[in-house]
């Protein structure tokens, strides 16, 4: 299948990027990795006139780490965290997350910042991100702004990013002390897309207690949605298998509107919310154990 | 596809009902509507642009407003086209009293076919949901505008 016609921009800074897109506006599309982008404007699903190439800008594929802080540049591919070992020793979800999505082609040339710009609600990025707190810093011709989690993913493949914004990077803090997290995923058979995906990250405190802990969900709303009810029925108790599964049995609530569909139905996807909260959490504590 | 749900205006029956059959209200609330052209009673033409972040498609689409009973229901058809593939949707509507307000009910169901059918199924639930919310808020926005 072929795209609509468009016009093709290869921008060589982040500014330039941004001149064009306001050059375009509605009309241009910013694309890194298109593995996103792309299959749709094959579809004709999206056709924008003018696509604005920021794949080769310089200096935005990286992961550093500085006062507890790591900072991951927009362009860095899925395969490049995956690969990291430092984030492999201490925030385990994200390589893991990585690992689940699509295949080696895609994890080659996909990026982080295209993943959540695109929002797509069953991407695996999104609900690691929330459940990290992370932020999202976004580049427009006014300047940088800084956004967080919570308000960066509005609904189905709507950031809060403007029109004429750029993300260049997500960072977070990496969780301190005895810490470990997981992400546990039931995919799509065929597409691999999650159909519930769920972040989990525990703190256990020097009494062996969960200190403070930290769960989202991938796949089953239309944006990626915190399970605070499972975080606060289990911090302050023994991480238990018990205590895990009593505090995962809430992992439904508070979610307001769940995806259903020829794969998944809506009673379906939060029932698997509670069998794959306590997967990740349970596999977050034993991590966190061991750290 | 099954569509269904409700929405709440802060007006009483005359006016949500009055509101839901303007040309203007329409016009100015239907998803990217460019132009809504009258062509025969309770009939109209529309080119709309419909859709979710950058995945739009322009339709062109007839609505029809049929069985209304004033004040109370009435049935809503929409026909349109696109080069992603073509919707039809029939959709009953119903409003009822409520404190100091109006609840609109809406139950209906869209056939979706083509493109946008196959691949785009995983997405067109939630996306239609977005879609109609912002048009009952674009209407309820016409309301309060209109009352001052």
């Amino acid at each position: 299948m072929l795209p609509g016609e468009f016009e093709y921009h290869r921008a060589g800074s982040v500014d330039e990027a941004i001149k064009l897109i306001q050059q375009f506006g509605g009309d241009g599309k910013f694309i890194a990795g298109g593995h996103s982008l792309l299959p749709l404007m094959k579809l004709r699903l999206a056709e924008p006139a003018h696509l604005i190439d920021i794949g080769r800008l310089p200096n935005m594929a990286y992961v550093r780490r500085g006062n507890g802080t790591v900072s991951i540049g927009a362009l860095t591919t899925h395969y490049q965290l995956e690969a990291n070992a430092d984030l492999a020793k201490s925030v385990q979800l994200i390589p893991e997350a990585a690992a689940h999505i699509g295949d080696v082609q895609v994890r080659n040339r996909g990026t982080v910042g295209g993943s959540v710009a695109h929002a797509d609600p069953a991407s695996d990025l999104p609900s690691v991100l929330v459940a990290l707190n992370a932020e999202f810093v976004a580049k427009g011709p006014k300047g940088e702004r800084t956004i967080k989690a919570a308000d960066f993913f509005e609904d189905l493949m709507t950031t809060s990013l403007g029109e004429d914004e750029l993300l260049t990077e997500i960072r977070f803090q990496a969780p301190q002390g005895k810490s470990g997290s997981a992400y546990e995923k039931l995919a799509n058979k065929a597409s691999h897309y999650s159909v519930v995906g769920a972040a989990a990250i525990v703190t256990l405190g020097g009494d062996g207690n969960v200190q403070d802990c930290a769960l989202a969900f991938s796949g089953v709303s239309s944006r990626p949605v915190r399970a605070t009810a499972v975080e606060n029925a289990l911090k302050g108790k023994q991480p238990t298998a018990e205590n895990i599964a009593s505090a995962a049995s809430h992992a439904a609530e508070g979610i307001d509107y769940a995806l259903s569909d020829i794969h998944a139905s809506d009673e379906y996807r939060l029932a698997m919310t509670k069998v794959y909260a306590k997967r990740a959490l349970t596999k977050a504590v034993e991590r966190a154990r061991n750290a | 596809m099954h569509v269904n749900g409700s929405y709440t205006f802060k007006a009483d029956k005359q006016a949500v009902y009055d509101l839901m059959m303007s040309k203007d209200a329409l016009a100015h609330c239907l998803p990217g509507c460019e132009n809504l052209e009258e062509i025969g009673e309770d009939a109209y033409r529309a080119t709309l642009k419909i859709g979710i972040a950058g995945i739009k498609g322009t339709y062109t689409c007839t609505i029809r407003t049929t069985e209304k009973v004033p004040l109370e229901t009435w049935t809503l058809t929409i026909e349109g086209q696109a080069k992603t593939g073509n919707v039809k949707g029939v959709g009953r509507f119903s409003l009822a009293d409520a404190d100091d307000s109006t609840e609109l009910t809406y139950d209906g169901d869209a056939d979706i076919m083509g493109p946008l059918a196959g691949i785009g199924q995983r997405m067109l639930a939630p996306a239609s949901r977005t879609i109609i919310g912002k048009f009952f808020e674009c209407m309820s926005g016409q309301l309060s505008g209109s009352s001052q």
